[in-house]
């Protein structure tokens, strides 16, 4: 059963993608969870079964890995639907392969990830930071960033009130 | 000096030493065998690009664009973007922040659509705690949200003016969004940044007497757009500035990761309005705009007459809204989302503005990825940009109207 | 006027030898041209400012003086308390002379411009050769100011210009022509006297190339390409500030002044009018006026076109259109 068939059938029946199943999710919609090894044929294959639009990739420090998130609409079918593609990298070795063969939008996302995040995303053309300047250290978005000019903020209680004070 | 001296010296010497006529003829045989040389040197002489920076001071960037131009004349060979220059990672300020105290922030993203942005973010936390929003919050919404839209079309196409070269133009538009602010003022008391669209649904409901004024300004609007159009669109050097220029076809648009009217332009139908419905948008009859050439002209016009449906979902909303409470009962500040992950968009005035967040049950979010319509869009110019004059690159820059508070987030 | 005889005499009776006479009567003439610019420039730019203001749903200056008449000399004080910068890498001569490049040609081109009967201050036989020949200088002071001043911007935009003025400069003197077989004369007095009828009338297609390659020859909108602030941020004047910034905006203004003192001349009857002689000059100023306000009327209403499609008009469309109006003055003369 391919992919084309979540998309005939509103989701009742949802098919899979490259043999994995394609759950849906309150709040999300369809999604499908692969290996990191599988990224690449998982992407194609949801190209393949209509998903054309890639809108964004992101990632997200877990405590052990990183959660990447890959998310993308249909344009050409008629109830058209949006699917993420979930994988994971283990913080050890946050290697995984760029899906910019595929979707040429992706080239930025990855770089954004990369930035933010520190993965690194194998067969990208431009592998540099976007945002931050080429010599910052580190990569902000992880939990465990820290800088020097860093004020150390726990943030705001939810009564309002700075802890910090 | 001492070149010019000995290149005088060097005449001297040999106009003594031959003859002129001798001269003549060597120099006509010099001429006849140098020939082919000299065609040679004039195809190697156009081998020097320039490279220019513009911006990120610089008057048409929307912000804080730089871009590297590599032109050879006048025209683009090579467009590089670099942007950051706005960079605020709000997706790490989130982290430190309540649900609720990280909707002022979101103002901050798209600041000329920014109740767009409330809606996106309260949007995806009612998806991720399961909040149902009351009927007359979601009209509002609905107004609320196309007036911004509109708003921020008609700056859009102001601003468009003035990169082809025509000031006037701005300010009829700009005449028209400062009567929209004035609505929201009334609304929110604030004029750009509204924190209005919060999660549960809105902050204060409409005044007195709001809704017929609204209604009698998008009357208004209706009639005086169409002069605006013929002011503007309809203008025979903007129309042959802009035709054909920046053109991008649908399979491009799709590679590229287009979204909103730059997407729409090349003919394919793709709005979260239609394509995903949310609030009562699916009560609202509306039409997508749809153009097929994918050029400037088309995003343009996308734009004028996006500012045209809007104000028919305006219309009916108002005639729709129905009384009731303005916000979902039982949400408070210290509003705690079940663990799990929720993915949110809404068709802002630039395109599909998503937010995925994940909730690791305690007051604060875990994770808020912003995807900004503008970030996705802008990174198609260098390949829509390439080999166009430097007038209609900076016309493509504006044509996909960025804005950098949401670029750079 | 130079030389009229009673002022020989008086030079005769008091020993001072013609040359002085000559060169002192020059010199209070230039001083007077240039106040009548200095003060033009003041009035054009509060009208533009006005007029742009009106068209955009404004109301421009205010405060300063009434309805801030005053605006414009306050603006000008400004100007000239500001700082010098002068960019590190610019060359110290190109860049202090160009802008005086930009000024003088427009100025003296002043000088042969008959403004009523036998008000002139100098009536030059080949008066319309002269202010084509003077107004083509100022190209060298954009290409001047463009390289001077080590700005690539500013080198893009005076590329633009100096190809720009080149190819108008042609449909410009060609669409003269016509008035010249007409009027039988390159005097520009005798062309306004011999213009009983408007030669706008008489020559449409002439005055419509005229005026257009006018427009493109003073930089002006639709044709403002070397000046783009949306792409070029004011191209080949990017780096001038101050007094020197202030030297453009009045080579500016006073461009636009003469080549719109030139149309009216040669197009729109110059001194002629209903009423005495006397209110020649009047009459002259009301046209002028006028011309400049339709200027400015383009300038606020339209868009700009590109490089290429500049180039387009002024060799595709506007030649053509000029040699044309040639061929047909030239047909109808010969069987009248």
């Amino acid at each position: 059963m391919s992919g084309e068939h979540i998309l005939d059938t509103d989701g009742h029946d949802n098919g899979d993608i490259g043999g994995v199943k394609i759950v849906k999710e309150d709040g999300i919609g369809y999604s499908i969870t692969v290996n990191r090894e599988d990224l690449l044929t998982a992407a194609a294959g949801c190209k393949e079964a209509g998903f054309d639009l890639l809108i964004f990739v992101g990632g997200v420090d877990m405590p052990d890995t990183i959660k990447l998130v890959y998310r993308m609409v249909s344009t050409k079918k008629v109830n058209k639907l949006g699917m993420i593609i979930k994988t994971e990298v283990p913080k050890s070795d946050p290697v995984i392969d760029s899906v910019t063969s595929i979707w040429s939008s992706a080239n930025w996302h990855e770089r954004e990830t990369y930035d933010l995040l520190g993965v690194k995303f194998k067969g990208h053309p431009n592998l540099t930071r976007i945002f931050m300047p080429d010599d910052w250290v580190g990569h902000p978005l992880r939990k465990d960033y820290k800088d020097d000019r860093m004020i150390p903020f726990e943030g705001f209680t939810t009564n309002g009130s700075d802890k910090n004070e | 000096m001492d070149l010019i001296k000995m290149s005088r010296v060097k005449e001297q010497r040999v106009s003594k030493k031959t003859p002129i006529k001798q001269d003549l003829d060597k120099l006509e045989q010099s001429l006849e065998l140098e020939l082919p040389e000299t065609d040679k040197e004039i195809d190697s002489l156009r081998t020097e690009e320039l490279i220019v920076n513009f911006g990120p001071q610089h008057p048409s960037t929307h912000g804080v664009l730089r871009a590297v131009f590599t032109l050879d004349g006048e025209i683009v060979r090579k467009i590089e973007p670099h942007i950051g220059y706005l960079h605020r990672c709000f997706e790490k300020i989130a982290e430190k922040r309540t649900y609720a105290q990280f909707v002022p922030f979101t103002d901050r993203m798209d600041y000329i659509s920014a109740v767009l942005n409330n809606w996106a973010y309260s949007l995806t936390v009612e998806k991720l705690a399961g909040i149902k929003v009351p009927e007359r919050a979601e009209y509002i919404r609905v107004i609320i949200g196309e007036l911004q839209r509109i708003a921020a079309h008609l700056f859009s196409l102001g601003t468009m003016g003035v990169e082809a070269g025509a000031l006037t133009p701005f300010l009829y538009f700009i005449d028209e969004r400062e009567k929209i602010l004035w609505l929201f003022e009334r609304v929110c008391g604030a004029r750009l940044t509204y924190n209005y669209i919060n999660i549960g649904g809105v902050r204060a409901d409409v005044p007195e007497g709001w809704l017929e004024d609204a209604l009698s300004f998008v009357h208004h609007l209706k009639k005086s757009i169409i002069d605006y159009d013929k002011l503007l669109i309809g203008n025979y050097i903007f129309k042959k500035r802009m035709v054909d220029t920046g053109k991008f076809s649908a399979v491009e648009a799709l590679d590229w990761g287009l979204t909103g009217p730059p997407l729409r332009s090349t003919g394919v139908a793709y709005d979260v309005r239609r394509s995903d419905p949310y609030s009562v948008y699916p009560r609202m009859d509306f039409d997508v705009v749809v153009r097929y050439n994918g050029d400037n002209y088309d995003r343009v016009i996308i734009r004028s007459e996006e500012i045209k449906q809007s104000i028919r979902i305006v219309e009916q909303a108002i005639e729709q809204i129905p009384d009731g409470p303005i916000m979902a009962e039982g949400v408070s500040r210290e509003l705690v989302p079940p663990i799990g992950d929720a993915y949110g968009h809404v068709e802002s005035a630039r395109g599909d503005l998503g937010y995925y967040i994940i909730s690791d049950g305690t007051p604060k979010p875990y994770r808020v990825k912003i995807h900004g319509p503008s970030f996705g869009n802008l990174q198609a110019l260098p390949a829509m940009a390439k080999d166009s004059y430097i007038a209609d690159a900076i016309l493509t820059i504006g044509t996909l109207d960025t804005v950098f508070g949401e670029v750079d987030r | 006027m130079l030389s009229s005889a009673q002022l020989i005499e008086f030079a005769n009776n008091n020993g001072i030898p013609l040359w002085a006479l000559n060169a002192s009567i020059a010199l209070v003439m230039a001083i007077v041209v240039f106040a009548i610019c200095g003060l033009g420039v003041i009035v054009f730019v509060y009208m533009e400012r006005k007029v742009s203001a009106d068209f955009q749903l404004r109301w421009g200056p205010m405060h300063v003086g009434w309805h801030g008449t005053l605006q414009l000399i306050a603006d000008a004080l400004k100007l000239f308390s500001k700082e010098d910068v002068f960019p590190r890498n610019a060359d110290p001569w190109v860049f202090r002379l160009a802008p005086i490049f930009m000024f003088l040609p427009a100025f003296i081109s002043l000088m042969v411009m008959p403004i009523g009967p036998g008000i002139v201050i100098q009536d030059l036989n080949v008066g319309l050769l002269y202010i084509l020949a003077i107004t083509s200088i100022s190209v060298a002071g954009i290409v001047m100011a463009g390289f001077g001043s080590y700005n690539k911007f500013a080198v893009i935009g005076s590329l633009r210009s100096a190809a720009q003025m080149v190819s108008y400069e042609v449909p410009r003197a060609l669409s003269i022509i016509g008035v010249v077989m007409i009027a039988g004369s390159g005097k520009l007095s005798s062309i306004v006297g011999a213009q009983h009828i408007w030669y706008a009338i008489l020559q449409p297609i002439g005055f419509v190339v005229f005026f257009v390659s006018s427009l493109a020859e003073t930089n002006r909108a639709p044709f403002d390409l070397p000046e783009t602030e949306a792409e070029l941020v004011n191209g080949y004047y990017n780096e001038y500030s101050g007094m020197r910034f202030m030297f453009f905006l009045f080579a500016e203004y006073i461009a636009l002044m003469s080549a719109s003192a030139l149309t009216v001349v040669l197009f729109l009857g110059g001194w002629h009018g209903p009423g005495p002689e006397f209110l020649g000059p009047i009459w002259f100023l009301v046209k002028l006026f006028a011309v400049i306000y339709v200027i400015m009327w383009i300038r606020w209403t339209l868009p700009r076109f590109r490089i290429d499609q500049v180039m387009d008009l002024g060799w595709k469309v506007l030649l053509p259109l000029a040699l044309l109006n040639i061929f047909i003055t030239g047909i109808i003369m010969l069987v009248i």
